[in-house]
């Protein structure tokens, strides 16, 4: 799931006109989750999900506890979140991981592919599988 | 106004095998349904069952969820099933959470959303799950609910959608909830644990603009997700075979001739007798005569293994090993302990649809009935009689044999009563002769005609059941202690 959160963070990154300018890639991947999973599971799942992650994240990088997630499932409580851009791609593989837990993978990439047309599940289980079926 | 005037109602698969036919041919399109039950009892998976079965990019779906079961749970277990195809998520299938909205705004929000979701994808079908969650929101306003119904259904159908909402509902509700009365089609789940077993069962409570099966309908979950089992036993419409003249053969010419010629073609035939009589050999003998004539066959049994079965009656020379390998005969055991009669004739007939099978035994109707979920044992009567009809009704000539508890001063006939739903009777006992235990026949009973008086004594060796002769000078051999008819005492 850390390629996962990568390769998002790239395509981010590389995203032109995006209009959350000063925010970094990473929390622009993780807003547009929260947009496309709160359709699909509510925004009450989706906030249950985020803060789970966020708990897990803190124990690791406790500069994270400055964070904390709103009722609307948004995150919150960072002046520069800047300065948590490193941290804040632990915190989108620990949410994918727990989306995948739930949903499995499968679905992880339906999403993510919805998300991102041109993200390509490179890496992950499923897309060996593919790939593996292409060669034979 | 003639037929071809009136408005053609289309008919969208259910995706639920059995479901169409119980339905009378399928859901009808832009109809808006109810699916109604206790949590559990696979109103989600239903509902699943048909988005996935309908939707399309062309077509889509969009599955609307409430508060209720949350979503992320629904989609872990919902994507268990066969049926949930990952490649037709967000192109053809959208699942949108409107819990949110519900708890911000209302019931009115939820109109709007919806409104706008629908006129924006323009779907085939829309499922709201729970609607009962929904409702409950609205609790202190019926007049609210009224509208909101009737918004919803205005809507829904203006966009030409078949619309599934999904609740928990209890049966007491039906009279005065108004969704009952806007809905057009109102499926009600039922699930009751009998003793140790769970029976599940459906019925289509309502159903506007086309005949669906009355009644109550056995149906299943498993891994491809529900199966209906219809009442009529998947046999409705089709046409009865005419009645045949043929007779076949039992494979003991003796008999034969005691039947008038074999059984007549289509009939139901029933060998009763205590155990050890060779109620399950005569069977044999039955199924193998036909494979012999080259007509595939079926042995649905219930108290042992096929391949015990199979090996058995080749220890009397009749083999149903090769038959069975070449797909000519079906030995289909059956023993779950919840089955019901309709799930049973299921299999049958998809076995008879497999082997173009003309013979059927059913061995025994006591293990049958062990077989059977303690709640489906109460009906097994009925169940017989529908069975019965229905299969000898496509031709199926059914042999069923039937254990009998041995009374030595009546002859019974069959137990459960059922001798009236059987064309012909055979009658197998024991009789004390001059200290012996010897074994009695007779034809008790043949629909089709004439057929012998006799009473023969018959054997079991090496090539089965061995037919001799008559038994006279005896009196009241069918009571089991029979008295010589010149008055003397039988020698012990």
């Amino acid at each position: 799931m850390e390629g996962l959160a990568q390769q998002l963070i790239s395509l981010e990154a590389s995203t032109p006109g995006v209009p959350l300018g000063d925010v970094p890639p990473v929390f622009r991947v993780i807003e547009r989750l929260r947009h496309s999973l709160s359709v699909l599971v509510g925004v009450a799942g989706f906030r249950a999900l985020l803060a789970r992650a966020l708990a897990l994240v803190k124990v690791q990088v406790p500069s994270m506890c400055a964070l904390h997630v709103t009722p609307d499932g948004s995150l919150e409580g960072a002046r520069d979140l800047a300065v948590h851009a490193e941290a804040g791609a632990v915190l989108l593989t620990k949410l994918l991981e727990l989306l995948a837990a739930f949903i499995g993978e499968r679905m992880v990439m339906r999403i993510l592919q919805d998300l991102k047309p041109e993200f390509t599940p490179l890496g992950t289980a499923l897309f060996r599988e593919s790939e593996h079926e292409s060669i034979r | 106004m003639n037929q071809s005037d009136r408005v053609t109602i289309n008919k969208l698969p259910t995706g639920v095998p059995g479901l169409d036919e119980i339905l009378g041919g399928g859901l009808p399109e832009f109809s808006f349904n109810i699916i109604a039950g206790t949590p559990g009892c696979g109103k989600t998976t239903l509902a699943h069952q048909f988005v996935f079965a309908n939707a399309t990019p062309e077509h889509p779906a969009l599955y609307f969820t409430v508060l209720g079961e949350p979503a992320l749970k629904m989609l872990r277990y919902q994507q268990q099933y066969s049926f949930f195809d990952f490649s037709k998520l967000n192109n053809s299938i959208r699942f949108i959470n409107l819990s949110q909205v519900l708890v911000d705004r209302g019931l009115d929000g939820i109109l709007e959303e919806i409104t706008k979701e629908v006129e924006a994808a323009s779907p085939r079908i829309v499922v709201v799950d729970s609607f009962r969650t929904v409702m409950r929101k609205a609790h202190d306003s019926e007049m609210e609910v009224q509208l909101f119904v009737q918004h919803l259904g205005l809507l829904l159908t203006s966009w030409e959608a078949t619309t599934f909402l999904i609740g928990e509902y209890a049966e007491s509700e039906i009279q005065d909830n108004p969704v009952f009365t806007v809905a057009d089609g109102l499926f009600w789940l039922y699930q009751n644990v009998e003793r140790n077993s769970i029976v599940r069962k459906l019925q289509i409570v309502k159903l506007r603009g086309q005949l669906s099966v009355p009644g109550l309908h056995t149906f299943r979950i498993t891994d491809n997700g529900l199966q209906a089992f219809s009442r009529t036993m998947g046999l409705s419409g089709r046409t009865q075979t005419s009645v045949s003249e043929k007779r076949l053969s039992m494979g003991i010419p003796e008999l034969d001739d005691m039947l008038g010629g074999g059984i007549p073609e289509g009939d139901s035939l029933l060998i009763a007798g205590s155990s050890g009589t060779g109620k399950s050999l005569l069977a044999t003998h039955f199924i193998n005569a036909g494979l012999r004539e080259g007509e595939a066959g079926i042995v649905a049994i219930f108290e042992e293994r096929p391949e015990g079965y199979v090996r058995r009656a080749g220890t009397f020379g009749l083999d149903l090993k090769t038959p069975e390998k070449e797909g000519k005969l079906k030995v289909i055991y059956l023993r779950p302990l919840d089955l019901s009669v309709d799930e049973t004739v299921q299999e049958i007939l998809d076995s008879i649809k497999q082997t173009g099978a003309k013979r059927l035994v059913f061995d025994s109707l006591a293990g049958f009935e062990m077989a059977l979920a303690p709640g489906f044992r109460a009906d097994f009567r009925e169940s017989l009689y529908r069975m019965i009809y229905s299969l000898t009704g496509i031709g199926v000539t059914v042999l069923s044999t039937v254990e009998m508890e041995e009374s030595f001063t009546e002859l019974l006939f069959s137990t459960y009563s059922i001798s009236f739903l059987t064309d012909d009777i055979i009658r197998l006992r024991y009789v004390e002769i001059e200290g012996r235990l010897r074994r009695i026949l007779m034809v008790l009973k043949m629909r089709g005609g004439a057929h012998s008086d006799e009473i023969r004594e018959y054997e079991i060796n090496s090539r089965g059941v061995v037919i001799g002769q008559s038994l006279k000078g005896y009196d009241n051999l069918i009571t089991g202690i029979p008295k010589r008819i010149d008055g003397s005492t039988p020698q012990k």
